[in-house]
């Protein structure tokens, strides 16, 4: 099963920033600043972003830690890991060969700068691994994120997950992972709860509906935030000493 | 591959050390024999995609 995703992922790699953009825009890119602000990671700092995708979250991360930090961007799909290296300019191979895929269904208020680092970026770089078996030390970062990824992962999986980042995080550090809120259009509705539905079992909409719960068996202080236009949450949770 | 990222990566399986071969392009856990590849210059941590080490394959 996890072999058969990978592969539907690392197809989806390749028009994945184009669907995305084609459906929330520039909004997307609000999210992730509301993200990054509220993981409170600052110059220097170490993030680990979970199930990265093309790289959207860890690149806006870099641009906040700078190249004295870390962010590390870690995804099971090699497919959506090379979409990301290709965006932070480390593609070994065609650096800047890779069509600009996030300007090219959108809008140009799309932050075009953000997507397209400029080469190498020290201080960012990408792992292909399992969210659930991480490959990082106890404590190795301050904040670890996950963005619109921990519906998919499904209930059977996702404790196993919040206990590795739980244990990758340094004593204080914040783990923070955003997600749409249910969707007050019947259509959208309907559709998030198929994905909600196709990803797990019923029991993920429990966890949708409230995932303080969930997160308050690993975390100390868990809280959940609206974003401006209430369309993103955004959950965070303390690793207690 | 950053340096700093190359600090903090251990086995997924054991969270081990891993010993980086810089020649066969892999990280190798001794404990667990297995070599995870670097393709492409990414570190792929799966144990599904790791080398069992050969029986002669000695911690350098």
């Amino acid at each position: 099963m996890k072999r058969f995703r990978r592969v539907y992922y690392d197809l989806f790699s390749r028009w994945y920033d184009r669907i995305i953009a084609m459906h929330s825009g520039d909004a997307s890119a609000r999210a992730r600043d509301f993200l990054v602000e509220r993981a409170g990671v600052g110059a220097g700092g170490r993030v680990l972003d979970l199930c990265t995708g093309t790289g959207a979250v860890a690149l806006r991360a870099r641009r906040t830690t700078g190249p004295d930090g870390l962010v590390v961007g870690l995804d099971f799909s090699t497919g959506m890991i090379g979409r990301a290296r290709a965006k932070a300019g480390q593609s070994p191979t065609s650096p800047a060969a890779s069509p600009p895929v996030s300007s090219a269904a959108s809008s140009p208020t799309l932050p075009a700068a953000e997507e397209a680092r400029p080469a190498a970026s020290p201080g960012l770089g990408f792992v292909v691994g399992d969210a659930s078996r991480l490959p990082f030390g106890d404590g190795s970062f301050d904040v670890v994120t996950c963005s619109h990824a921990m519906y998919e992962l499904g209930p059977e999986v996702r404790g196993g997950v919040l206990a590795e980042a739980r244990r990758v995080l340094r004593p204080g550090g914040r783990f923070v992972m955003m997600e749409h809120t249910e969707p007050s259009h019947p259509v959208t509705r309907f559709l998030y709860g198929v994905r909600l539905a196709a990803m797990g079992s019923a029991k993920n909409r429990d966890f949708a509906r409230d995932e303080r719960p969930f997160l308050a068996r690993h975390f100390a202080d868990v809280t959940l935030e609206l974003s401006s236009t209430a369309r993103s949450k955004l959950v965070r949770g303390v690793k207690g000493a | 591959m950053d340096k700093k990222l190359l600090e903090i990566l251990v086995c997924p399986v054991c969270k081990g050390p891993l010993t980086y071969r810089r020649a066969e392009l892999e990280l190798v856990c001794f404990g667990c024999r297995l070599a995870y590849p670097i393709r492409d210059e990414i570190p792929v941590m799966l144990e599904e995609e790791a080398r069992t080490l050969g029986p002669d394959e000695k911690r350098d």
